[in-house]
């Protein structure tokens, strides 16, 4: 969800919680394990044989990293109101990405490389936006007003973060896309202390900004509106040093995704007209999200690839363009279906699950979190 | 497909292929006119725009993995167009 606008709607103002769930599953998912698995593996895994750590990504790329694509599928194409309202995106686009892949076939050495440069710098710029993105939500569950001037300061960090960690990659670590290798471009040396420069300003400035809400509030600020870009810092400057630590950085960026999908298309379903609100029905409708989540995922990582193994090309770099035009693909419909100007979106960001669940209408002022 | 026979390289045919399929987004844009709205006719352009930038990555980043300028020059290219395709089809807000 890279690109929320920055509107406040008037729901905004009835927030109750500032959490999806609760502090544990929030900050875990949010950004906590990432944190937690980068000092691991800093601690225990600092070599250069990443085999066994490709091996459990992969496995767990099967539960977390490609559903969070299907999820963006099945959240754009599982309403004809959806599709009437981005006729260019979900038409259109596939077109497109199936020219992509198909001159990525037609001409391996001269074109597809640069397909994968171009999804190696898009992919971090995504995280970037998401990162942003999540960032105003919390904030907004939790009071802190987002202006220009914040917005400024945090993408500054953020940004300049995926430029410094993406060079870097590139002259350090990770070139390898599937067995295919990434161009790796030349860069000025000033590039990087510029990006650290940029990166440092618009920490100091948003920590003033956070600074004179503390002072005017009279209380602390809240963690979780600075976790996203903690953890994004870690993944972009001292993770991408860290070769194994590059390897589940997507994992990380998925599970933010999969726990804001999951509640909005809660919210979409269990809050639907007439629904009954009760923990069995979340369960449900959690369970039934997942799974197709997970069949999609398989179809579009596994089974779109085995639709081209009569190509004269091995079958890895078949599944890494597909791969790479899925991932491009969702960078589009995200940037188009998560927007914060959207309604239905501003007001599913703002629940909690609890609200869903239990049979009760919410009263305002009830959490203790936000009060704490 | 023997493209050398015509006197193209193979970096030549992709850019011809990519030029048609500006080409063809273009007439699409064009035959919509006054059918569809101008949000529809902006994602087509920008469409356009995306194929013009992956054409000019083929062509331009070879130069970006020898001269380190033109590396930089490249990563803020492709900066820019993310920036741009990231307000693919959205409900823009009339101007005051």
């Amino acid at each position: 969800m890279p690109a929320f606008t920055s509107e406040t709607p008037a729901v905004a103002t009835a927030v109750r919680s500032p959490y999806f769930v609760n502090w544990w599953v929030d900050a875990s998912l949010i950004g906590g394990l990432s944190i937690i698995t980068w000092l691991g593996l800093r601690a225990f895994y600092t070599g250069a044989a990443t085999k066994p750590l490709v091996t459990t990504a992969l496995v767990l790329s099967l539960f977390v990293n490609f559903p969070h694509f299907s999820a963006t599928v099945y959240r754009l194409y599982q309403s004809s109101e959806h599709t009437r309202q981005f006729p260019v995106t979900a038409w259109g686009l596939p077109f497109i990405m199936f020219g992509a892949v198909f001159a990525c076939f037609w001409q391996p050495e001269a074109v597809a490389p640069y397909f994968l440069l171009l999804f190696f710098f898009w992919s971090p710029y995504h995280y970037s936006g998401q990162t942003v993105g999540i960032t105003m939500v919390y904030a907004r569950r939790c009071g802190f007003p987002i202006g220009r001037r914040e917005r400024l300061a945090l993408s500054a960090f953020v940004f300049s973060a995926f430029v410094y960690g993406a060079t870097h990659m590139q002259e350090n670590g990770l070139t390898d896309f599937y067995g295919m290798s990434v161009p790796i471009l030349a860069f000025p040396a000033w590039m990087a202390p510029a990006a650290q420069a940029v990166m440092c300003a618009g920490a100091l400035a948003f920590a003033g900004f956070a600074a004179a809400w503390c002072r005017a509030q009279r209380r602390l600020f809240p963690p979780i509106v600075l976790l996203p870009a903690a953890a994004h810092f870690v993944w972009f400057v001292p993770g991408a040093g860290l070769k194994s630590f590059l390897i589940v950085i997507p994992l990380f960026h998925s599970l933010q995704y999969l726990l804001i999908a999951l509640v909005v298309q809660l919210k979409l379903r269990v809050d639907a007209e007439g629904s009954e609100h009760s923990w069995p029905r979340v369960r449900a409708e959690a369970l039934r999200w997942g799974a197709r989540n997970i069949t999609g995922g398989v179809l579009l990582f596994i089974g779109l690839p085995l639709c081209f193994t009569w190509l004269p090309l091995p079958f890895l770099t078949i599944a890494g363009i597909i791969a790479a035009a899925v991932n491009v693909h969702h960078f589009f419909v995200d940037g188009v279906i998560w927007k914060l100007r959207d309604g239905s979106n501003s007001s599913a960001l703002m629940i909690n699950i609890a609200e869903l669940g239990s049979a009760a209408a919410p009263q305002p002022g009830l959490s203790r979190a936000i009060a704490a | 497909m023997h493209f050398e026979a015509v006197g193209l390289s193979a970096r030549e045919a992709f850019l011809a292929a990519a030029i048609a399929a500006m080409v063809g987004c273009a007439l699409v844009s064009f035959f919509l006119a006054g059918r569809v709205s101008e949000r529809t006719h902006v994602a087509l352009a920008m469409l356009i725009a995306l194929i013009g930038g992956f054409g000019l990555l083929t062509l331009l980043a070879p130069a970006g993995r020898e001269i380190p300028l033109a590396g930089a020059l490249v990563v803020l290219g492709l900066i820019a167009l993310f920036k741009l395709m990231n307000q693919f089809e959205i409900r823009r807000r009339p101007r005051r």
